[in-house]
């Protein structure tokens, strides 16, 4: 079965790259595209994806309080998050329940990061549904 | 280490970062790093962003033409350039505030909020770097400069 992914982030530009990675390299399905923490809340009741990239630095509502509400709805969800902000704001996301971290900036010239990233998103997955 | 080879290093970060973010392999134009005592950057779309501490205050940027960056990107629209443009910054800036050369000369610095500029600005007076950064057909222009507050 194909994985159905969201990606959230306020850069169109890094949307872009992460559904060309997405769909080109790993075979998933990219439903929806959200670039704030509201549209991400809205897009996980509406789309229930298998897996939600999230941004943490983003306008009307960041990234971490958007973890609190989708594990509020859903403690299942697999969220990776895909971020420049290290440290705690890290750990805090982990303790809210995201399954994955990916250091930003993303590069997917470098095949040693491409495939960590791979690595990363399978592990939030639990499992390998790479097609 | 003098401040100006902290500035040329500081044109490495933004050479790397160019090619980290947009996959391309980044040169110098045959002007090289130009040492300024006022930026300039007129480009059609520009992202500012300040690097300060209680010492230290200094300006990063970055510019290009629309024709430009929709050639290296690949996208017509302005809201894709811009994203691109403000990838390029922040990453810079991360590798900028990172370098251990720039952490010894400056101290720590904080980053303000990226400005997006269309026509650019003109600049305060402070010894900085400028370069034109080649992708292939496309040009952008990045500064970096800093001055001492005095406090």
């Amino acid at each position: 079965m194909t994985v159905r992914v969201v990606i959230v982030d306020d850069s169109s530009f890094l949307i872009k790259q992460i559904q060309e990675f997405f769909e080109g390299s790993m075979g998933f399905h990219v439903v929806a595209v959200g670039r704030d923490g509201r549209e991400a809340v809205e897009l996980w009741k509406n789309c229930h994806p298998d897996l939600i990239t999230m941004d943490l630095t983003m306008p009307k509502m960041d990234g971490k309080a958007a973890i609190a509400e989708i594990m509020k709805l859903s403690p299942e969800a697999h969220i990776l998050v895909i971020s420049a902000v290290k440290g705690s704001s890290m750990l805090e996301c982990m303790k809210l329940g995201a399954k994955g971290f990916v250091e930003k900036p993303l590069k997917f010239g470098d095949a040693l990061f491409v495939e960590d990233f791979r690595k990363s998103v399978q592990e939030c997955l639990g499992t390998d549904q790479e097609k | 280490m003098e401040y100006d080879a902290v500035l040329l290093n500081v044109v490495d970060c933004a050479v790397n970062a160019i090619a980290i973010v947009l996959g391309k392999t980044p040169r110098l134009s045959s002007e090289g790093v130009l040492l300024v005592e006022r930026l300039e950057n007129r480009e059609d779309l520009v992202i500012n962003m300040g690097m300060c501490n209680a010492k230290w205050q200094g300006i990063l940027t970055f510019g290009s033409s629309r024709e430009d960056l929709a050639l290296l990107i690949q996208d017509p629209s302005q809201n894709m350039a811009l994203d691109a443009l403000g990838e390029v910054l922040n990453t810079a800036a991360g590798m900028i505030a990172g370098m251990e050369d720039c952490r010894k000369y400056f101290g720590e610095l904080y980053q303000s909020t990226p400005v997006i500029l269309e026509g650019g600005t003109f600049y305060p007076k402070a010894h900085g770097a400028q370069a034109d950064i080649l992708l292939e057909d496309s040009s952008i222009r990045f500064g970096f400069s800093m001055r001492a507050t005095g406090g």
